[in-house]
């Protein structure tokens, strides 16, 4: 007998063929069971998954590792993080998206959501997020990520834009406690301006968005909006009484600011707040939270408080971003998403909520009422020391304000109308190139009517 | 001894040359009889075409493809995604040529081409004279000097950022030590932005300028500096009448190239002003970018694109043409 004829006749017999399927049944029943299930007990399918962000800075990757690396541990589920520069977000996910290499799990701002989902890029996660909120109790921005009556994305850090002050020299001045209308910010700024520090540090820039969320923030103290509509119907509403008022305030502002105020971005600024150059600003907690450690006497001397408003009557307001994850349609093709579901309810749990939180102090801000209470976020020495500046951070993340999402607004072009910066360059116009303000919110007007236009 | 008498010594020693050039083609007259000059010449040719063949395909691949889509990008009206594209004809291009801000960018982009090719040219070319004379430690200077062409233009602009800063910046800091000041300067202000960025690039610049001139420097044939001394011609004579017309092919193709870089440069501006403030220094190719990537205007972003480069074809045009009449007018000589 040929050898290929025997292999034939000695293939499986029933007894070998029963015994290999009962192998399977038990195999597959233990993965079910077992190393099938998450800790919900639901299948979650593949468990490689991938995590877009834009937090870059070396110590908040590390901090995500080992939440990840936990998470790992607990469910089995591997999340590998893609930290990517955020002036290149955009452009990567509309590169990805064509191709079909979305990462499963991405966190996005207002204006990324609506990017993902006007080209029908996302999951909608109704019934998970109803679980979540009857357990953490969201803050109102939640909202943002709401569209058509489904939730597609889950809030997990803020991050807001409040007042930034010096305290010590506020006082030295004859100031106590923060400025609270524009009246009594533009009197201190002028009676603080000096040679050395400027009485505001005031970007007039469009070198990234910093000026503009500055300008935001003000903006929308008065009332101001861009848009105002229903999604794809939006009308531009930028040229009103409120927006010229605001600019004209803060062209008073800008005669007390600093140089270099033309090319001012995020870095150039938090180098200013580091080594005490500045008195008065428009600045997230960051840079307290970084020199908290390494020069603890400066970072004393900050307080923060709301933006200032035109009057006590008026809203609070302020420039801020409650950030949420979204499961894309990659994820669904990809068989990921129950695993991409796991992780979001397992990061929502306060605890492990505060951990991620807490992988930069002073930045990230809570989302939910839960969190708050966290062992972990409570017991943080940065916490537990500028308890009133996480206060008035924690404070301003229910104020915040996304351009193009005002007053229950969803623009589909969001990401165009903040990505233009044109706040900025509206302030640019006028103080720079000397236009007169009502001139310039008009060619704003018009700029941003071609941005909805397109 | 007038320049006439140097110009023709000099003539004559290049004529006296051996027949095989300098960049490697060899006079006819080597292969003997026609008939094999031609099947030479083709073998040779065959050869050359098979070689540079998958180079080639490699460069059509990853150039034609875009240059092909992006002009289907500029008669269309489309976004980011998923947007179903509609025909716009030539829509954007008369847009474009109508807007004001358009000819200012094109302005700037003159401006900033012309300004960086000569503060780079003319300190390039000062420094490889430099550079070839013999001096303690000119070798060593001569391989360092290519330190800030060798930094990734990242690094470039972040020195300089830094070092520019107003308040925190070095710069400043030592104007003041200096008592040049006693505000500080802003270097990157409207008024002086564009200046400071042409600088900053000449600074990554002069030094891949004066090495590739000091090597065409070094390839001036001795006994041509020679003939030139002992007719009695001074340093300038020498450099105006023997070694810039040698080298004038070298600065001919590094401006050239550069002419057509500086026209298209993004990074370094990117970094440094983001076309600011208030676009001071915003370029053609920064223009390209924030229509396509900040207003997501892709039909408009590729217009310009198309109108960038035809600026480019038409420059490189008209400098080709005039280096062909000078050459032409040297009797085919540089």
């Amino acid at each position: 007998m040929k050898l290929d004829e025997r292999a034939i006749k000695l293939g499986p017999t029933r007894r070998e063929f029963l015994k290999a399927a009962a192998t399977s049944a038990v195999g597959l029943g233990l993965l079910r069971l077992g190393w099938g299930s998450g800790a919900h007990g639901a299948p979650v399918g593949p468990r490689d998954l991938v995590l877009w962000h834009w937090e870059t800075p070396p110590h908040r990757v590390t901090a995500y590792d080992r939440l990840l690396e936990r998470f790992r541990q607990e469910t089995g589920i591997v999340i590998r993080q893609v930290p990517i520069a955020f002036p290149e977000y955009h452009t990567k996910i509309l590169t990805a998206a064509p191709a079909r290499t979305l990462p499963d799990l991405i966190f996005v701002n207002p204006p990324q959501f609506m990017l993902l989902l006007s080209n029908d890029l996302a999951v909608p996660l109704d019934d998970m997020f109803a679980e979540l909120h009857g357990k953490v109790r969201f803050f109102s921005p939640y909202r943002d990520y709401e569209f058509q009556g489904k939730q597609w994305g889950v809030p997990l850090f803020g991050v807001s834009w409040p007042l930034t002050y010096r305290r010590d020299l506020h006082l030295a001045a004859g100031f106590v406690g923060a400025p609270a209308t524009w009246g009594d910010l533009l009197s201190r700024a002028e009676k603080m301006h000096g040679p050395d520090l400027p009485g505001f540090t005031l970007p007039i820039s469009t070198k990234g968005n910093y000026g503009n969320q500055v300008v935001w923030g003000f903006l929308r103290t008065n009332g101001a909006r861009i848009v105002v509509g229903a999604p794809g119907k939006e009308k531009v509403v930028f040229n009103s009484r409120e927006t010229i008022e605001t600019y004209k305030f803060l062209v008073e502002l800008a005669r007390f600011t600093g140089p270099g105020a033309e090319t001012a971005d995020w870095a150039s600024t938090e180098l200013l707040v580091r080594t005490g150059r500045v008195q008065t600003l428009i600045y997230t907690g960051s840079p307290i939270g970084d020199i908290a450690d390494k020069n603890p006497d400066l970072a004393r001397r900050y307080a923060q408080a709301p933006v200032p408003r035109p009057s006590r009557e008026h809203k609070h307001a302020n420039t801020g971003y409650a950030r949420a994850a979204m499961i894309t349609r990659d994820a669904q093709r990809r068989g990921t998403v129950a695993a991409a579901k796991e992780w979001l309810r397992w990061i929502t749990q306060p605890e492990n909520n505060a951990e991620f939180l807490l992988a930069n102090p002073g930045l990230f801000m809570p989302v939910n009422h839960e969190v708050v209470k966290a062992k972990i976020w409570l017991g943080h020495p940065f916490n537990r020391e500028y308890k009133p500046i996480v206060h008035a951070l924690t404070e301003a993340m229910k104020h915040i304000s996304v351009q193009g999402f005002e007053d229950g607004a969803r623009s589909p072009k969001a990401a165009a109308i903040e990505g233009s910066f044109m706040t900025a360059r509206v302030l640019q116009r006028i103080v720079l190139e000397k236009e007169p303000v009502e001139q310039a919110v008009a060619w704003g007007h018009r700029e941003y009517e071609k941005i909805l236009g397109s | 001894m007038g320049p006439s008498r140097i110009r023709e010594d000099t003539r004559q020693l290049r004529a006296a040359r051996p027949t095989v050039t300098g960049n490697g083609v060899v006079s006819a007259a080597a292969y003997g009889k026609p008939s094999r000059v031609r099947a030479a010449r083709w073998r040779d040719a065959g050869l050359g075409y098979a070689l540079s063949l998958p180079a080639l395909l490699w460069i059509l691949t990853i150039t034609l493809y875009p240059i092909v889509y992006n002009l289907w990008l500029s008669v269309h009206e489309t976004g980011p995604l998923l947007q179903a594209p509609t025909f716009a004809g030539l829509r954007h291009y008369s847009a474009i040529l109508k807007e004001a801000e358009f000819w200012k960018s094109l302005e700037r982009t003159v401006i900033w081409t012309v300004g960086s090719l000569s503060a780079t040219l003319l300190p390039g070319l000062g420094l490889a004279l430099l550079l070839n004379q013999d001096f303690p430690g000119a070798r060593l200077i001569r391989t360092w000097i290519l330190l800030p062409w060798m930094f990734p233009i990242v690094v470039v602009a972040m020195i300089w950022v830094w070092l520019l800063e107003p308040t925190v910046g070095v710069a400043n800091y030592a104007l003041r030590i200096a008592g040049l000041t006693s505000q500080p300067v802003v270097f990157l202000s409207v008024d002086w932005a564009m200046v400071t960025v042409i600088l900053t690039n000449a600074w990554r610049w002069i030094p891949f300028v004066a090495v590739n001139v000091l090597a065409a420097l070094m390839n001036v044939p001795r006994e041509l500096e020679d003939a030139a001394k002992v007719d009695g011609a001074g340093y300038w004579q020498r450099f105006r009448f023997v070694a810039l017309p040698e080298i004038l092919p070298a600065i001919g193709v590094l401006s050239l190239v550069l002419l057509m870089w500086f026209f298209n440069m993004f990074p370094l501006i990117w970094l440094i002003t983001r076309g600011g403030p208030a676009d001071a220094t915003t370029i053609l190719p920064v223009a390209i970018y924030k229509t396509g990537f900040e207003l997501f205007l892709w039909g408009p972003s590729a217009a310009l694109g198309v109108i960038l480069f035809l600026f480019v074809a038409a420059m490189t045009g008209v400098y080709l043409t005039i280096i062909a009449r000078y050459r032409i007018g040297a009797g085919g000589q540089w």
